[in-house]
């Protein structure tokens, strides 16, 4: 349970509550005791009773599990009646994935159905953007995101595409540059771009850089930041990096910050710089929670 | 606070007279998990002897599923790696392992989970994770079936899930999540694996989980929840860098989430608590050597007594 306020009820409540809820523990029951008998005589029925008790418990998974073997008996016995039927799955998946945006077995029922009615893929593309405006931080989104891309593309993602997501994550950011999520995907972007069609490191770095002097307590840019420099995509010359050392010496002059000074000291020490005590002990002092990683 | 170790004793108690509740049924999906963290909580506080013993391999008897050897959340559920993991776990804290009907069987279940590019998934239906590798691996271990199985690609695959950030995301590429430390590291460490990752820049993503609070977060620039105090700090400990976080200010973060009246650990302070958080919250408490409780092992999340005797089982020195 996340993000639940604790309330107290009196006994008296408590009673109210349950007599309210017995109808529903009643139908809960039976629903249950219909599905799990996978009696298979009517695919109707079964489509029927699985979608009422996903509708109200959409963590049944073993209803879920009922409700596509149906789909796939459908299959054997006529191939339109099925299409519609997986066409129907979107539907039905898309109206639950609103109210309950985390459930793993939703996402998966989904993938299921995507992947047996192949074609293209807007309306699943459509359905993260929707989903993504409403949570830009939820990850089933993003996954789905980039699993629903390699099908399309059967693994080979053309580098329009790539490029197309890429803006995506600018726009996201530019909503939000504490998104992490967004960062995460630009950086999946950029591994798959090759070298002619990747964005110059310095304008990566002009870019990031706006967002870490906008909040420089914000630990995604940084994040972001951090892995530039790290050199995993790009080579990072010594002039780059002694540009870098000077503006993040100017930020901090400004705004001493934790992130700051860890960012100095990364610098300092890709430049083979000595390191410099004075920093670690400022940094130590402005986050005490971390002072034994910094002592190392 | 203190720590209320009688009143989370009989929230426990009290966790099977609620089929009053709709929320009860709702959740019947993690009846089976609900059972191992209920049982973990009793022997953490060192009263294992709480929950009848028959009465809980009864349960889990009536989930074993005879045709495919795996066991399901709850009577007439199919079969999954998440509660077939929970169901040995059980069986394996009661010392009732003979129990279990037939080990080939469930040693297969297992088994057939195993995917070619080194995952596992969670039953034929689902798709592959972080969860369900870790859920095979610690499955084998209880089973003494590890040998059984090639692990080659299966390293690979979870050395992939690190990401360049430090953190471990649900499967290569996907973004870095605090309940993939756990996962990850631990199924490494299980199969002698940890040197596969970068341990430094593991740590140092997993200490930055640390929110003003004292709480840990899952991801960055999310609120601190105490469930991470199991899943983040689990993966410190087993890199040995728990004192990369201010242990003192985390205990403070756990205890303050007890429900005073009722016992119980909520994922932050003053909200409703569930017996998910207070199994993570008082497992995150002993890893961090809080007195009065039993000491766990953070690979594996069952008291160390147990773990111990799980390792000598498999001639495993894991520590
Ligand atoms: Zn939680």
């Amino acid at each position: 349970m996340h993000n639940v306020r604790r309330v107290k009820h009196t006994e008296e409540q408590k009673a109210q509550r349950r007599k309210r809820e017995q109808h529903d523990i009643q139908k809960f029951q039976k629903l249950n005791a219909e599905v799990i008998k996978r009696d298979f005589s009517d695919l109707g029925r079964v489509l029927l009773l699985t979608t009422q008790m996903l509708k109200m418990c959409p963590e049944h998974y073993t209803a879920w599990n009922v409700r596509r073997e149906a789909i796939l008996k459908l299959e054997e016995q006529d191939q339109k009646v099925y299409i519609d039927q997986l066409k129907h799955e979107l539907e039905f998946t898309a109206s639950l994935l609103p109210q309950n945006p985390k459930i793993h077995w939703i996402w998966n029922h989904r993938r299921w159905t995507a992947i047996r009615l192949g074609g293209g893929m807007e309306h699943e593309l459509k359905l993260v953007n929707l989903l993504l405006a409403k949570d830009p931080r939820n990850f089933h989104g993003w996954t789905y995101r980039r699993w629903v891309l390699r099908l399309q593309f059967n693994n080979n993602i053309p580098a329009s595409e790539v490029e197309k997501e890429l803006k995506f994550t600018t726009e996201k950011i530019n909503q939000n540059f504490s998104n992490y999520s967004a960062w995460h995907h630009r950086v999946q972007q950029l591994k798959q771009l090759p070298l002619e069609l990747r964005p110059q490191l310095s304008a990566e770095l002009e870019y990031v850089s706006q967002a870490v002097f906008m909040d420089p307590n914000d630990q995604s840019a940084w994040l972001y930041y951090t892995w530039l420099l790290e050199g995993d995509l790009y080579t990072v010359s010594t002039e780059v990096l002694k540009e870098q050392l000077d503006m993040i010496e100017e930020l901090y002059s400004e705004d001493r910050t934790a992130y700051a000074a860890r960012a100095l000291l990364q610098l300092k020490s890709l430049l083979n710089m000595e390191r410099d005590q004075k920093l670690v002990d400022d940094l130590i002092e402005m986050d005490p929670m971390h002072k034994n990683r910094y002592r190392v | 606070m203190e720590l209320l170790a009688d009143k989370h004793l009989q929230y426990v108690e009290q966790l099977d007279k609620s089929k009053d509740d709709l929320q009860y049924w709702l959740t019947s999906h993690l009846r089976m998990n609900g059972l191992y963290w209920a049982l973990n909580t009793t022997f953490l506080l060192q009263k294992p002897d709480l929950i009848d013993k028959e009465k809980i391999i009864d349960f889990v008897l009536s989930c074993y599923d005879e045709s495919s050897g795996g066991f399901s959340a709850d009577t007439g559920l199919d079969p999954h790696l998440l509660y077939t993991l929970s169901a040995l776990q059980i069986l394996y804290l009661e010392d009732s392992l003979d129990r279990l009907p037939d080990r080939n069987k469930t040693i297969n279940f297992v088994k057939e989970l195993h995917q070619p590019d080194g995952g596992f998934s969670g039953d034929k239906y689902g798709e592959t994770d972080a969860r369900f590798v870790y859920n095979a691996i610690q499955s084998l271990l209880i089973l003494n079936a590890l040998d059984e199985v090639d692990m080659t690609n299966t390293c690979t695959w979870l050395q992939q899930c690190q990401n360049y950030d430090g953190g471990f995301g649900f499967m290569p590429g996907e973004e870095s999540h605090g309940a993939m430390a756990f996962t990850v590291v631990g199924a490494l460490k299980i199969l002698g694996k940890l040197d596969l990752i970068d341990s430094d820049r593991a740590a140092t993503w997993l200490s930055d989980r640390q929110t003003d609070s004292g709480g840990l977060n899952g991801r960055p620039e999310k609120l601190p929840d105490v469930c991470y105090s199991w899943w983040v700090l689990s993966g410190l400990a087993i890199l040995n860098k728990v004192d990369w976080i201010d242990k003192q200010k985390l205990s403070n973060f756990i205890l303050q989430a007890q429900d005073p009246d009722k016992g119980g650990i909520a994922d932050r302070p003053d909200n409703e608590v569930d017996i998910f958080h207070t199994v993570f919250g008082l497992a995150g408490l002993s890893l961090l050597g809080h007195p009065g409780l039993a000491q766990v092992d953070p690979i594996v999340c069952l008291p160390s007594s147990i773990s111990a005797k799980l390792y000598k089982d498999n001639k495993l020195t894991l520590k």
